[in-house]
């Protein structure tokens, strides 16, 4: 078995190395009008990131809102005597309250926006952390 | 019944501190993405006038490949980036050519004479003046170059997009898999064909040394 590059192939490579070379020169080598243009067409697209982001820390926002209303709705509830398909517990610790919330199907859609929110915030700032 | 457990834990840090951190994390995603963008914007846009022969096309094709990466694949690893992006442009590029090739076939049904625009595009035009250049060599160059973009423009639209993939953005065989949305073979086998048809078609132009930077 010979080591020797098939000659074909080597042509092959030598061109495309060539021309390969070419191509990238001329996209390094654009004009200023269209440097510029790429340029506010990335800003564009950064802009639609940080849109991204302030509509998640709206949501954030909103998190010990709708937390805390939902507390007040389980409280009454337990309080009235009235919680055939809803149970809570609260624990309290010194330093963290961590809340066991039991919920049937009917409030699938707020507790699926909830939990999306409260999972992501853990993770980023676990990840900082 | 289904039962669904919430657990909510308060850090010890403030409101404050926790608005900063996510500020913080958004902001080194954000620059993150800047810095890729802004490194493959401009073969990005050689590869979408190549294969759109019309520089606004091309551009307005490049600006909502970065936007659809954005929304769609910032949360992604960076190491994703490269062939996400190629695959959004790729598709791009195929939907722009397919309304060209529908708007040409109605043009023709109704044999109206209105210039579609594609004899504008002039490659020597958009080709980039090299600085310190001998003038015959320039020609000489402006010719081969001019003769590569058209044999490119002729592939098949595989082989044109193995091509460009490999050759300019200088993916390996994976990636280029991952942006064409093929196999490793298959990849393989476009692009050898491609070069082998480039060669037959463009290769004396670039015979010699005298491309060699």
């Amino acid at each position: 078995m010979t080591n020797e590059t098939d000659p074909s192939q080597r042509d092959d490579e030598e061109f495309t190395q060539r021309v390969g070379q070419q191509l990238r020169n001329s996209a390094d080598e654009l004009d200023a009008a269209t440097l510029s243009r790429l340029n506010r067409a990335r800003q564009v697209a950064l802009e639609t990131m940080d849109h991204s982001v302030a509509d998640t820390k709206r949501g954030f926002q909103w998190l010990p809102v709708g937390t805390t209303a939902l507390l007040a709705v389980i409280a009454i509830a337990w309080w009235q005597g009235r919680v055939p398909e809803q149970t809570g517990e609260m624990i309290i610790a010194d330093e963290t309250i961590e809340i066991e919330l039991l919920f049937d199907e009917g409030d699938l859609a707020m507790y699926a926006e909830l939990e999306f929110f409260a999972w992501l915030f853990e993770d980023e700032l676990e990840n900082i952390g | 019944m289904s039962t669904y457990i919430l657990t909510m834990r308060r850090s010890n840090r403030g409101p404050g501190q926790e608005d900063k951190a996510l500020e913080d994390i958004v902001l080194d995603r954000r620059r993150a993405m800047d810095r890729f963008l802004s490194g493959v914007e401009k073969r990005a846009y050689r590869i979408a006038v190549i294969a759109v022969r019309d520089a606004d096309d091309a551009l307005d094709i490049v600006q909502d490949a970065m936007i659809r990466l954005v929304r769609s694949y910032a949360r992604r690893a960076e190491s994703e980036w490269t062939p996400l992006f190629y695959r959004i442009l790729q598709n791009r590029i195929r939907d722009h050519q397919r309304h060209q090739s529908v708007r040409r076939r109605v043009l023709a049904w109704f044999s109206s004479a209105t210039d579609d625009g594609t004899n504008d595009f002039d490659p020597i035009a958009q080709a980039p003046d090299p600085v310190a250049v001998q003038p015959d060599h320039q020609l000489a160059l402006d010719e081969a170059m001019l003769a590569l973009e058209r044999a490119i423009q002729a592939l098949p639209a595989r082989q044109q997009q193995a091509f460009l993939l490999r050759t300019v953005e200088c993916l390996n065989v994976a990636a280029t898999a991952k942006a064409m949305g093929c196999t490793d073979g298959s990849v393989k086998t476009h692009y050898s064909r491609a070069v082998h048809s480039l060669r037959a078609t463009v290769g004396e132009y670039w015979e010699g040394s005298n491309y060699d930077e």
